[in-house]
């Protein structure tokens, strides 16, 4: 009888392992041997065309840690970390509260609102590549109209404004996606909580601040941490806008390492550069989680 | 991906017992050559594919081409960090008995070689020859009562004139990091000079050398006075173009590659090139270009023979010449063998094109495309810092001789 379920459970397992297999095969083909691969580059001298590659060691990490413009590039992830956290997730939240209450075409909203993020980044830094022109686009001719023209300038261009146009184009596209998970959240949160809170006196502020915000706290924690993910791992829309410029004013992580790999052909060094990346996302989230948990806890 | 692009490519040649060529391609124009072509070489098919910078930023070009899948001819920069390290690599195959066999060596423009040739080897042959230089409508000229300055101060009262009138004097899209180079690069030559530019390139010039910072210095003048459009970082190419053509702007500074969406789209506007006056006293005044790209054929290709017999075809008869110019509105590497017979097919503007690349004082240097690829990625990044007046121009020049040391220690430098 014994051996009967120890076979039963083999045949299980062999058909878990089944199961698991083509996804397991894929997971290796297309993500464990190009991170094992970037690994075994980031300790070469290598231009990703040559067949000879030289080891050099720990250099291309030695020299990431003298880089001014891998700090330059730290120093605006970390900006566009912040600014993306205010803008994204603030609208995402607010408007996620204010969707909630609707009691007519709430769905209608959700859609709309929800639009932007199913462009891609390419046509969204397209459209507002054309909304921050400096002599026929929407933000300098409002200004002019409105009398600000001193206000106006070259959006993309300009050394500080650069990287928050980049941001504030970036928050556009992604609010939409954090208010649906957000959307999904109030939708737990227990209605007798508020029924409790307006016997208690409290106002639409204190309902929210006291009963949304902890109700919806998991949920906080699911999007703060995509939010910073694809944060620290952001490139599409600041190389569609800007490649960085002008002159590494918007420069992040991953559009450095893509210059540094394929513009200037040094593949062992964007490897190094890349991995290091890989760890700092990895290390900030997990410490990001840990400090949440024990919060909550 | 190129593997998966020729899944999808266009065919020419119908009968059987075939040889194939796998022809990546870059202007649209070239399929009109490979029917002709086809219909010439009846035992010769050509399977076309474009191609794209993309295809070899991505690395798909190379592991094609080391997998012997990849293209048998295709269109590629003559450039150190593009057709160099795929002749470096071994991925691209040597020319040189071709070069012997269809006396390339005195066909093509001897100026022309030296982009295609690595290690002492010809590894592809040009593909078209570009200047670059002020590009200006003549009607704002025209207006205006104004000529084409002969002196660097007449230059720069032309501007003031030009702004004065309402009009952005100079528009270049720099957001884009190719203009960033063609306007910088033309200052060079004026305050510089071809020689210098050579000794920089081949010998031990230094690039931040007095005459290199005057030309970035008055580079950064103009864009100080809004000369040349101060907002100039917040613009693409394209989005600069669109103010050249709705007249917004009186001129840029780009190559003849502009010919063909001019050609194309406002031949009906009247617009030309002339030569930015030279800065320095000891510099004539140049136009600076080079090769765009160039045809390398593949190690791996199964008919190397045939695949030179088709570039030659291109270059060096009639059909393909006058297709070069008709169709594809680009300039020829080599002499045109009749000019009298396209002449009555070409824009005016390309007739003075072809005039002025025989300018006895020869083309200055497009450093772009002279300069490895980890140098290009500073140079440009310190042009757009130049021009957003971020960085001076010594600052600029020097950051650049630092790669440029950098480089050169590793040897990077074409020789």
């Amino acid at each position: 009888m014994e051996l009967n379920i120890k076979r039963k459970l083999h045949k299980l397992n062999l058909w878990a392992y089944l199961f698991i297999l083509p996804a397991l095969i894929f997971y290796s083909v297309f993500t464990l041997r190009p991170l094992v691969q970037s690994i075994i580059l980031s300790f070469y001298d290598w231009d990703g065309f040559n067949p000879i590659k030289n080891f050099i060691g720990f250099t291309n990490y030695k020299e990431a840690f003298s880089d001014p413009i891998l700090g330059l590039a730290l120093f605006n992830n970390i900006k566009w970390v912040i600014i993306s956290l205010i803008l994204s997730l603030g609208t995402a939240l607010l408007l996620a509260v204010l969707i909630s209450r609707c009691t007519i075409a709430q769905s209608f909203f959700r859609s709309v609102l929800f639009s932007p993020n199913m462009l891609s980044p390419m046509i969204t830094a397209l459209i507002w590549g054309r909304i921050y022109d400096p002599l026929i686009g929407l933000i300098n001719t409002l200004l002019k109209t409105i009398g600000y023209g001193y206000l106006a300038k070259g959006w993309l261009g300009s050394p500080e404004w650069a990287l928050i146009a980049v941001c504030i184009a970036n928050s556009w596209r992604a609010y939409g996606y954090y208010m649906v998970l957000y959307l999904a959240g109030l939708q737990s949160v227990d209605p007798t909580l508020y029924d409790a809170a307006k016997v208690d006196g409290a106002n639409g502020w204190q309902e929210f601040l006291y009963v949304t915000l902890p109700s919806i706290r998991s949920t906080t924690t699911l999007v703060l941490s995509l939010a910073l993910i694809n944060s620290l791992i952001t490139f599409d829309m600041v190389w569609g806008m800007t490649q960085g410029g002008p002159f590494h004013r918007s420069e992040v992580l991953s559009t450095l390492v893509y210059k540094t790999a394929f513009a200037s052909n040094r593949v062992g060094y964007g490897c190094a550069l890349s991995l290091m990346q890989a760890i700092l996302i990895f290390t900030i989230t997990i410490l990001f989680i840990r400090i949440r948990e024990r919060s909550e806890g | 991906m190129l593997l998966v692009v020729f899944i999808g490519i266009s065919s020419f040649g119908l009968a059987a017992e075939q040889k194939v060529i796998k022809f990546a391609y870059e202007g649209e124009w070239m399929l009109e050559f490979f029917k002709w072509y086809t219909q010439k070489n009846p035992d010769i098919k050509i399977e076309a594919s474009p191609i794209s910078l993309a295809d070899m930023d991505s690395g798909a070009l190379q592991l094609a081409l080391a997998g012997g899948t990849g293209p048998d001819i295709m269109q590629i920069d003559a450039a150190p960090g593009r057709m160099g390290m795929l002749a470096i690599a071994g991925l691209l195959y040597p020319l040189d008995e071709f070069y012997t066999k269809y006396g390339w060596d005195k066909k093509f423009f001897p100026w022309t070689l030296k982009s295609v040739t690595y290690n002492g080897k010809r590894f592809g042959v040009p593909s078209e020859v570009e200047y670059i230089g002020p590009f200006y409508n003549k009607n704002i000229f025209k207006k205006a009562g104004l000529n084409i300055p002969k002196t660097y101060d007449d230059f720069k009262i032309l501007l003031s004139k030009l702004k004065s009138l309402g009009y952005i004097p100079i528009i270049q899209g720099t957001r884009d990091p190719a203009p960033r180079g063609h306007i910088y690069a033309n200052f060079i030559e004026a305050s510089a000079g071809k020689i210098r530019v050579e000794r920089l390139l081949y010998g031990n010039g230094r690039w931040d050398s007095p005459e290199f910072n005057l030309g970035a210095k008055e580079l950064q003048e103009l864009v100080r006075n809004d000369l040349v459009y101060k907002e100039c970082n917040s613009l693409t190419y394209g989005e600069s173009n669109n103010l050249l053509w709705t007249e917004k702007a009186a001129m840029t500074v780009t190559g003849t590659w502009i010919l063909y969406e001019y050609l194309k789209e406002h031949s009906k506007m009247d617009f030309g090139f002339f030569i930015l006056p030279p800065i320095s006293k000891d510099v004539p005044g140049r136009f600076t270009g080079g090769l765009g790209s160039g045809y390398s054929i593949s190690a791996k290709a199964k008919y190397p023979e045939e695949c030179a017999k088709l570039l030659d075809t291109l270059f060096n008869t009639l059909e393909g010449q006058k297709m070069m110019l008709t169709l594809g509105r680009v300039i020829p590497p080599v002499p045109i063998l009749d000019f009298s017979k396209v002449k009555k097919d070409l824009h005016p503007l390309q007739t003075d094109v072809i005039q002025k690349l025989k300018d006895p004082k020869g083309i200055g240097y497009n450093l772009s495309v002279y300069i490895p690829t980890t140098v290009k990625n500073v140079y440009y990044e310190n042009i757009q810092g130049l021009l957003g007046l971020m960085i001076s121009p010594e600052e600029c020049n020097r950051n650049i001789q630092k790669e440029w040391e950098k480089a050169k220690a590793s040897g990077l430098i074409l020789k």
